[in-house]
């Protein structure tokens, strides 16, 4: 036991009780003030729950597109036209087919040697007349169409310059693959990325003003109290930091509120998935909940230290 | 000057040095002048009044000593401590070591007498049973140990300020600041109130009081620096509120 408690402490176990009941002293600071708030605290974690439901199921849809962008990318199917090479009168028809093979084996190898590329497969021009014309029972004319090769690229990032390569090979008539899926899947991760910023920002700043008013006027009702500790010698920070407890206390009930619809958005990308038939990837809502909590905490702390700022006096 | 410095009191501040000292300090609160060219120094362990008319520069000078307000112009020491050069993180280490007491008192409404002379211990971390002993301690000294439960409101003005003054020295302050202790008391009350700081005052804090209430200074008989006009007019070892 110190015999003066304002001399200097000593000892780190003596130090670190002394650190517990200046934390305790301040939870309780904080939960005072949290009672003071009363239905303002329900108002401050509903608004800045609903602002983070709208970030982070925006959030959680944008970054389940990337992914569906990804797989379904990378699943998308090139398909390769083939020229047949003229046949030579020198050669027999036999001949003439072999040396179709042989260049389109050829092919196949240069484009199986592409990094980029997961996998190659071959439709003879003669395979794909025999499909076409057992379903429309086609007349008897010369087979029309070319040999084919169908490309998987590894990653759909991938996709867009493996086509352009493909396009500028020898014998290459066409390449076709489903661009516009991507492509509108790319647009709409946009469109929703820049939506989520602009309305996830104004409504931040709002939520902020919010709990920075509600602090400032429990600063106010505070006021005699906190002149009070002042003139006694308590520290600028123990007067501060219930405040900003406060506010981050905010940010952490908000975020258990806004759990709720980001798991159900996640649920129902979960079925996107499906309708597409890509792989489910893993659940975004871990990294949808840390975002959440950093900015809900943002809010919390910060509409605290913007009141503090302005309006307590140390 | 120096009556009955505890020896405690000799050891934190060297006897060379005064308790107070101010050096030619003014004060300006735009074009007001609240103190001018102002100089005194106030000993270990004195008693000391502080008298003139409203605006003379009394609270002026209570402020810039407990660092609420910074001069225009000169040094302010209290000890060592060169008060307005202090950085400001240090100011609530500076008060500590000096109580405050208030005219309104500036107790906790709905908190125990208890409570409020335990409030700044208990933000400082110390242990439950120091506050215990220092706060019974206090409470003892200013005669209210059988109201330590009681709320300011069921409490008379005379033992509500004698909670504020239990606050002022549950820290073992070398240095008690009263402004104008007695302005919301009685006669009785406050003479009361006067005998309770010279009793805390012969145990070894200085004691500096300001005040406008002329029988009491008259009656005690103590050092009594005159102000009128941000100016000194007057600093008399045993005097009279002239």
């Amino acid at each position: 036991m110190r015999a003066n408690p304002l001399a200097p402490v000593t000892g780190t176990a003596e130090l670190l009780a002394t650190e517990l009941r200046i934390a305790s002293r301040l939870l309780l600071e904080t939960l005072g003030g949290l009672k003071r708030s009363s239905w303002m605290n329900l108002v401050i974690v509903i608004t800045l729950g609903s602002i983070l439901t709208i970030f982070g199921s925006m959030a959680a849809f944008v970054l389940n597109i990337q992914q569906l962008i990804r797989n379904v990318g990378s699943g998308v199917e090139i398909s390769v036209y083939v020229d047949p090479p003229n046949a030579n009168p020198m050669f027999s028809s036999a001949e003439n087919t072999s040396r179709e093979n042989q260049m389109v084996q050829n092919l196949m190898k240069t484009i199986e040697a592409y990094p980029a590329v997961k996998q190659v497969e071959f439709l003879s021009r003669q395979q794909a007349w025999d499909v076409m014309r057992k379903q429309y029972d086609a007349v008897d004319i010369d087979n029309p169409l070319p040999n084919t090769l169908h490309v998987k690229v590894k990653d759909a990032s991938l996709l867009e310059s493996t086509v352009d390569e493909l396009s500028r090979l020898p014998n290459v008539i066409k390449v076709n693959y489903a661009k516009n899926v991507v492509e509108k899947l790319k647009q709409l991760a946009s469109a929703v990325s820049a939506i989520g910023v602009i309305l996830t920002t104004i409504l931040a700043l709002l939520t902020m003003f919010i709990i920075s008013n509600t602090i400032h006027l429990l600063i106010e009702a505070r006021s005699r109290e906190i002149e009070i500790l002042r003139m006694m010698g308590v520290g600028n920070w123990y007067i501060r930091l219930p405040f900003f407890f406060q506010g981050a206390l905010y940010g952490v009930c908000a975020v258990a509120v806004a759990m709720v619809p980001l798991m159900l958005v996640q649920h129902y990308s979960g079925q996107l998935f499906g309708y597409f038939q890509a792989v489910v990837p893993g659940s975004t809502v871990p990294l949808v909940a840390t975002l959440m909590l950093l900015l809900s905490l943002g809010v919390g702390v910060g509409g605290a230290a913007v009141s503090t700022h302005r309006f307590l006096r140390i | 000057m120096v009556e009955h410095a505890s020896p405690a009191a000799q050891q934190s501040v060297p006897q060379s040095v005064p308790m107070i000292r101010f050096n030619s300090v003014t004060k300006l609160y735009g074009t007001h002048l609240a103190l001018n060219q102002t100089s005194f120094e106030i000993g270990l362990g004195e008693f000391v009044f502080l008298v003139g008319p409203s605006g003379a520069g009394k609270s002026t000078i209570l402020k810039l000593i407990y660092r609420e307000e910074l001069p225009t112009s000169g040094d302010v020491y209290i000890g060592r401590i060169d008060v307005p050069q202090l950085p400001d993180a240090q100011v609530p280490k500076l008060r500590r070591r000096m109580g405050i007491v208030f005219q309104d008192f500036k107790l906790l409404s709905g908190q125990s007498a208890y409570d409020n002379v335990a409030y700044v211990l208990r933000a400082l971390g110390t242990s439950h049973s120091e506050v215990d002993r220092r706060v019974q301690g206090a409470l003892k000294v200013v005669g209210l140990s059988d109201k330590l439960d009681a709320k300011p409101e069921e409490l008379s003005g005379g033992e509500q300020q004698r909670v504020g003054i239990a606050r002022a020295i549950v820290n073992g302050p070398s240095l008690l600041i009263a402004d104008e202790p007695t302005g919301n008391l009685d006669p009785d009350t406050s003479l009361d109130i006067m005998h309770l700081l010279e009793q805390i005052n012969r145990r070894g804090t200085t004691v500096l009081i300001s005040t406008h209430d002329r029988p009491l200074v008259d009656r005690l008989c103590k050092r009594v620096i005159t102000l009128r006009q941000g100016q000194i007019v007057q600093d008399v070892a045993q005097g009279t509120y002239q």
